[in-house]
């Protein structure tokens, strides 16, 4: 694929930077704000732009996860999960698939995991606390995760917990782009 | 249709379901019903300022008595949720002659990432003159049929938003301040958030608010459902932690020892001050008040998220103090107590809250492309994330 993604995106951040912005001058401050905030949002689309699959298939696998174990905690009597359940692990064993199709299979996922909460919510208390330890402890890796993706806005005010977003994935760091 | 479907194309039956499901304040619900029933709707079109020219001459006709001249209208840059737009006025205001009054109107946009009932803010802003520096109130256009959508009116107050040579991200987020503005900026920052709290609304024309009662959890209830409400019309996509902590809030929710005048937004960037004479000049963006526990503007000014670090290291609340001076200023100012199992609740509440605005409404507007402000609500839906980690830390230290 040539010119790739990562060439578009860079002469895209270039031309916003050498022309773009100076032509706008200081004549317009909502339109020099949001025309930094493009040249940020188009450097986290390269630093992005590798890893979405891997991003959507590990989100997928986990949501998998969750959803059943949190079926065995307070029983799975919803026809939606097992249907979420049957679509998401179609989508990870096509050998090839749109990113969006598993997108849209772990947010079915997230779906039913929310009614499994509620419903673990009408059950006993000690029931409700194995509940919201295992949310808590997919939400680890799930957070690792998304604060990864998104550090370049800069928000992250915890860097000593801050991953990158290949260590966030569990891969190897690539080589240093140009 | 997925789920995902019917947020952008609600029909009545979806609404209504959300509705039923969430009990929240009286004009709290007209908002949020609104917002569903145009969801669907056009999003944001370049603004014809010769139409808001016309519109607005209509507008002040029909409210000051006698000539005047509206002058330099134009559209005022920031803001993340609403249209803002500057004018200059020479009018005769009870019998006293003004030129070249700077006013602003604020205009709600087709859909906003903060949904909020523009009376609400008029009458908290009219409710705090002479309280804190805040604008002066002077119309409203409550149902947006004279100005095309809800708009409000008040004085332009001059002041900035972060230092000259301070910086910061998006929306005042993580204003840093010089150190030689620290004292003096806050200072100002606390005792007005402790007159804030003090204030009797009992006084005051608030009858766009419901009023909670003490003893009771039934207003914190109310300030769940409205965020569980949003959460549940907004979002993109679910986070399992956000139902736990929604369960968690509604177990543990503490009874209400004094009603107080809640800010619902106060952090630096919401501010404006004079960075010569070091002094707040307006305390802004009044859109999420309501009458409350004190408890939540203290949890919200001291998010990390808005924090910034100084010098040696150390944190400072909204760029201006550390926490525990932040917290001695204020009981000492107020004279309210802060009981520190209110306060770590409600740390969880304005962390769950924080990512039901950011990681949904935010992201859902910027989805619709409803406002001007598109890619910057998008880049600030990514504050979600940050703050659904101090919420994992924080309710894993309860459960």
């Amino acid at each position: 694929m040539s010119p790739d993604i990562d060439l578009r995106l860079r002469t895209m951040i270039a031309a916003m930077t050498d022309i773009i912005i100076p032509a706008i001058g200081q004549t317009d401050a909502l339109a020099t704000e949001q025309a930094k905030l493009l040249i940020g949002a188009l450097t986290m689309l390269r630093e992005q732009v590798d890893y979405s699959h891997a991003y959507e298939t590990i989100e997928t696998q986990e949501c998998i996860a969750l959803a059943k174990n949190l079926a065995v905690i307070v029983g799975n009597d919803e026809r939606t999960l097992e249907a979420a359940l049957a679509s998401a692990q179609t989508a990870l064993s096509a050998p090839v698939i749109a990113t969006s199709e598993l997108r849209h299979a772990s947010r079915a996922l997230r779906d039913t995991i929310r009614l499994l909460v509620e419903r673990a919510n009408k059950r006993a208390p000690d029931i409700q606390a194995v509940v919201r330890r295992a949310v808590l402890d997919h939400s680890e890796a799930m957070t690792l995760r998304e604060r990864a993706w998104v550090a370049g806005t800069g928000f992250d005010v915890q860097p000593e917990t801050l991953r990158s977003i290949p260590q966030s994935l569990g891969l190897a760091v690539r080589g240093e782009q140009t | 249709m997925t789920s995902f479907d019917v947020r952008q194309n609600p029909d009545d039956d979806f609404i209504e379901r959300i509705r039923s499901k969430y009990p929240v304040e009286r004009t709290v619900d007209k908002a949020l019903t609104r917002k569903m029933k145009l969801r669907s709707g056009p999003g944001y079109a370049a603004v014809d300022m010769d139409r808001v020219h016309r519109l607005l001459l209509d507008f002040l006709s029909r409210r000051i008595e006698g000539s005047f001249n509206l002058s330099d209208l134009h559209p005022l840059s920031g803001g993340a949720s609403k249209e803002q737009f500057v004018f200059n006025l020479d009018w005769i205001d009870k019998g006293i002659v003004k030129t070249g009054e700077r006013m602003i109107v604020r205009r709600s946009p087709c859909e906003a990432s903060v949904e909020t009932d523009g009376l609400r803010e008029f009458q908290i802003v009219k409710a705090m003159e002479g309280v804190v520096p805040a604008p002066k109130s002077y119309w409203i256009d409550e149902s947006g049929e004279e100005l095309d959508r809800p708009s409000r009116v008040y004085s332009f107050v001059s002041g900035v938003q972060k230092p000259a040579d301070g910086v910061g991200n998006t929306s005042g987020i993580g204003t840093h301040f010089p150190p030689q503005l620290r004292n003096d900026i806050g200072n100002d920052f606390v005792e007005h958030l402790a007159a804030i709290h003090r204030f009797d609304p009992a006084g005051s024309d608030l009858s766009a608010f419901d009023v909670p009662m003490v003893g009771t959890t039934d207003g914190v209830i109310r300030t769940i459902n409205w965020w569980a409400r949003v959460w549940e019309e907004d979002r993109l996509e679910d986070v399992p932690l956000m139902a736990v902590a929604e369960q968690w809030l509604r177990t543990n929710a503490p009874t209400l020892d004094h009603v107080s005048v809640i800010h619902g937004d106060y952090r630096s960037g919401n501010f404006l001050f004079d960075e010569r004479q070091k002094k707040i000049t307006a305390i802004l963006d009044w859109e999420l008040a309501y009458l409350g526990d004190r408890h939540a503007d203290l949890a919200w000014a001291m998010f990390d998220a808005f924090s910034t670090v100084d010098e040696n290291g150390g944190t400072l609340i909204s760029g201006l103090m550390p926490r525990e001076t932040f917290l001695e200023k204020y009981q000492k100012k107020s004279g309210l107590p802060v009981d520190p199992r209110r306060l770590a609740y409600f740390q969880i509440l304005e962390l769950w809250k924080g990512i039901v605005l950011t990681g949904a409404s935010s992201a859902r507007v910027a989805y619709g492309l409803k406002t001007h402000q598109n890619i910057l609500l998008g880049w600030v839906a990514s504050l979600a994330y940050p703050m659904t980690e101090s919420l994992r830390v924080l309710l894993g230290r309860e459960a």
